[in-house]
């Protein structure tokens, strides 16, 4: 568990990195068409909110998490209806423990390939030789249990990961200071995360989105749908 | 930055007033929120805007991916029998825990402030008896009932953002102040969790002395390592040990009452169907003279049982130093003698004859094994050697 917080925070440190860029997109090879009857399953979005403390350690906060959840979901449903597309709300809690320890696996997976994805992608000394010109990354056909979710069904996968962080009181105390006696500030809140759809048949990630910016708060509905809006710019249909 | 309502004005000015005339010393900025909490009071989530839910969330979380960890000993009437001692020792708190069992063959046992306790398999098959299953969990307990995580997360807040404004000033002292601090803090909570943990299991008619012996157990197989600092992941945050296990002997002495409750039986009768797993992960560490002084003490309370002599065969075949080849046939011998279905210890005995060169001997123990075991992950390899040696 430690490693994926650590591998998780190295991949949140290098979108903070490319703070500079707000949004950048991935598609891999050609992107996919979507028609009426595609069916995008919408596993449960990771969000968490957290106050930035003065030292840089971010206190999660279980009630902003709570809204900005609430507020990224409603989202991303107006989103489903202004692009036409199907997008459906997985639920686990009927699977058995063997399916959902599967799909754990899953998320876990993703987690590594999409931290993967960011790190070779935006700092230009780690690309990696053979991604160069392609991206084919994968997370295998086991992706398929996802369907058992969903009756069988469903063509392909839309994974979230949101987080979004405000300045304390402190921090912002220290911003002052800092940037009294040096001329720079240390960095306050910022919201960072990154979407990917993958093809549910293939395990292939079709697609992929990330937003990295210092204004916007998902604790506020308008604002949710603004980041959201942002981070599936790209999305095909 | 995200600016917006997450702070308040007034704040930022009382922390930059702190700031500029505080630098005589950590604690004003360390005072800066309260660490100190009081007990919990059973059944009750923490209000949502605190930092106390926010660790709440983060373990709520962890807990989801534990629930379903391939880690995990999914055994329900093992949980039930582990929840049932708990629930004679946590009173009130019972419904608030949970307890997962995990494969992971060290001694150790772990308590998160939302109710989720973790027992790792090597602190099963380490303990005895029932009251000591009472007195790891009751310490455990006690850290819960006290809230000592969200103390140790407020001290580390506080200490952190000491140190960054400190650090401004002299670099590196407030980063050493802080470790410092949070160290002796958590020494002082597992002294708490110590007295809390005997009195409780005292009260629910354990026999406290129990305590001491998981201790002594522990130290006993400690010194038996020639390594032993190297691998100590539960003795690494905890005080200077003798010192502490002298406390807990006094302590649990003065609780001492005739007639309180051992429960040998009971407990290695639960957890004989899991030691062969639970022995296969020990022997993965390749501590041979430590799972030997493990597996001694275990045999003292559980003479003649074949999967304790089959491992011992294992560990002396795999040290493979002086004298282990015999002691290694011995054990495996003893195992068969026990009991001649005791598969594991045909495929042992297979092993050592084969690396010896007395090919004949390791033949009719693997076929013996496949018998046993026809479906045996590893049938297929040895009847290649079968094969090739024929």
């Amino acid at each position: 568990m430690l490693r994926a917080v650590r591998l998780g925070c190295a991949g949140l440190f290098v979108l903070a990195l490319a703070a500079c860029a707000t949004t950048q997109q991935i598609n891999i090879e050609a992107p996919p068409k979507f028609s009426t009857t595609t069916a995008i399953l919408l596993p449960p979005p990771d969000v968490e909110l957290a106050e930035l403390q003065a030292s840089g350690i971010a206190e999660p906060r279980a009630d902003w998490t709570e809204t900005g959840t609430r507020n990224v979901m409603a989202a991303l449903r107006n989103e489903n209806t202004r692009r036409g597309v199907d997008f459906i709300e997985l639920d686990y809690s009927a699977l058995s423990p063997e399916e959902q320890a599967e799909i754990a696996q899953i998320e876990k997976l993703h987690r590594a390939v999409a931290n993967s994805m960011l790190a070779h992608r935006y700092i230009p000394a780690l690309r990696l030789p053979t991604k160069k010109s392609v991206y084919d990354w994968s997370l295998g056909p086991e992706v398929a249990v996802l369907r058992r979710a969903n009756g069988g069904q469903g063509n392909y996968a839309l994974f979230i990961t949101l987080r979004d962080s405000f300045s304390s009181a402190g921090r912002v105390a220290l911003q002052v200071v800092m940037a009294l006696l040096t001329g720079y500030a240390p960095a306050g809140g910022a919201q960072i995360g990154y979407a990917s759809l993958v093809d549910l048949d293939t395990g292939k990630v079709a697609w992929f989105g990330s937003v990295a910016k210092g204004t916007g708060d998902l604790r506020d509905p308008a604002g949710a749908t603004k980041t959201v809006g942002t981070l599936l710019q790209g999305l095909p249909g | 930055m995200t600016w917006g309502p997450a702070f308040d004005r007034r704040e930022v000015l009382r922390r930059l007033g702190v700031c500029a005339g505080g630098l005589s010393g950590l604690g004003l900025l360390g005072g800066c929120q309260s660490t100190s909490v009081d007990a919990r009071v059973p059944e009750q989530r923490p209000p949502k805007n605190t930092d106390e839910a926010g660790l709440w969330l983060q373990m709520d979380k962890a807990e989801k991916q534990i629930a379903v960890s391939p880690r995990r000993v999914r055994d329900a009437s093992l949980d039930a029998y582990i929840k049932g001692v708990i629930c004679r020792v946590a009173g009130d708190h019972c419904r608030d825990m949970r307890v997962y069992v995990m494969r992971r063959p060290f001694f150790n046992a772990s308590m998160a402030p939302n109710g989720m306790m973790l027992i790792w398999s090597g602190a099963l098959l380490r303990m005895e008896n029932e009251a000591q299953l009472a007195a790891v969990t009751a310490h455990e307990m006690g850290h819960f009932i006290e809230r000592h995580s969200l103390e140790n997360f407020r001290r580390l807040k506080n200490d952190a953002d000491a140190a960054v404004f400190f650090g401004m000033v002299i670099p590196v002292l407030p980063v050493m102040l802080a470790i410092a601090d949070v160290m002796a803090f958590s020494r002082a909570q597992e002294l708490q969790a110590d007295t809390i943990g005997l009195e409780r299991m005292a009260e629910a008619g354990f026999a406290p002395g129990q305590a001491t012996r998981v201790w002594e157990n522990e130290m006993a197989e400690r010194d038996a390592d020639p390594k032993k600092e190297k691998h100590d992941p539960f003795l690494r945050t905890h005080p200077e040990i003798e010192q502490r296990l002298a406390g807990i002997a006094k302590e649990a002495k003065a609780l001492e009452k005739p007639g309180q409750r051992v429960g040998a039986e009971d407990y290695q009768a639960r957890i004989r169907p899991f030691r062969e797993n639970f022995l296969e992960d020990e022997l993965q560490l390749r501590q041979p003279e430590r799972t030997l002084a493990l597996l001694d003490r275990l045999t003292k309370t559980d003479p003649g049982a074949a999967d304790l002599q089959h491992y011992t065969g294992e560990v002396h075949r795999l040290r493979h130093a002086d004298g282990d080849e015999a002691e290694a046939r011995t054990a495996y011998n003893a195992a068969i003698a026990t009991d001649p279905g005791y598969a594991r210890a045909w495929r042992g005995l297979g092993m050592l004859e084969r690396s010896v060169g007395k090919h004949d001997a390791a033949r009719s123990a693997f076929q013996k094994y496949l018998e046993l075991n026809p479906e045996a992950p590893d049938a297929k390899f040895l009847q290649g050697y079968l094969a090739e040696t024929s």
